[in-house]
């Protein structure tokens, strides 16, 4: 049977500031960033020297970053090995497609496309001006 | 079959609680075969193991431990593939951590 986590207890005995959380909280996305490139391509473990720091460094956090780099250079002044894997920042998928793609199609349809928006604009106004007659008939 | 384990420092900056993620990995024939991200903390100079997620054994599961490293509540997580337990465990210590430390510090009773 597998134990729930509390939910209430409070963090007692705490001794973390709001930056420490977050900064603790970003490393463990770092090393899980690290993890899946390894499973991407396990060949990265034979570019690391055996017995490495690995310093993380994600662009979108510069202050986590820096404080790696301090901890990579004090362990590498201390004669132990350091390998930097860079988190670049995340980038957005979108749904929609390309913008070259779309330019291609708009030009092609353009002209009618602006054709059908203005007679649909006309529709609109002539049903209004339509309805607007018969209720005040 | 290699095996390699690489320590994070999760907090290098701070001089009061530290805290570090441990991640082995196992791979052969140029493909990965297990791995293990274990969650420890530090109190008055003693590492102690809090929480493992284990992709090995054909089976991936999550592992709490008591003071002394051994496993006191195991959770299995049938038919994951490495990329649904990757997400899973990651988001789940990247919210819980904290409170996989303090639930490890009320149960085993840990002095801080």
């Amino acid at each position: 049977m597998s134990q729930p986590l509390t939910k209430n207890r409070a963090h007692s005995g705490d001794t973390y500031s709001p930056e420490s959380v977050a900064r603790i909280e970003r490393n463990i996305e770092g090393a899980f960033d690290f993890l899946r490139s390894v499973v991407a391509d396990p060949t990265i473990i034979d570019r690391i020297p055996p017995g490495a720091r690995i310093v993380l460094s994600p662009d979108d956090a510069p202050d986590v970053a820096a404080a790696n780099r301090r901890a990579g250079i004090a362990a590498q002044q201390a004669g132990q090995s350091v390998y930097v894997h860079r988190i670049r920042r995340a980038r957005v998928k979108s749904t929609e497609p390309a913008r070259g793609r779309q330019r291609i199609v708009s030009s092609h349809a353009e002209g009618r496309l602006a054709g059908l928006l203005r007679w649909g604009r006309h529709q609109a106004i002539t049903v209004g001006a339509g309805r607007r007659g018969r209720t005040q008939a | 079959m290699p095996e390699n384990v690489f320590p994070f420092d999760l907090n290098p900056d701070s001089e009061t609680a530290t805290d570090q993620l441990h991640i082995r990995i196992a791979y052969e024939l140029g493909a990965l075969t297990d791995f293990s991200v274990q969650y420890e903390t530090i109190i008055g100079g003693t590492i102690f193991v809090v929480v493992r997620y284990d992709a090995s054994h054909a089976e991936a599961h999550r592992h709490l431990f008591d003071r002394h490293g051994a496993t006191c509540d195991r959770k299995p997580y049938p038919n994951s593939t490495f990329d649904q337990i990757l997400d899973h465990a990651m988001r789940d210590l990247k919210t819980n951590w904290r409170r996989y430390r303090t639930d490890f510090i009320w149960r085993e009773g840990v002095e801080l």
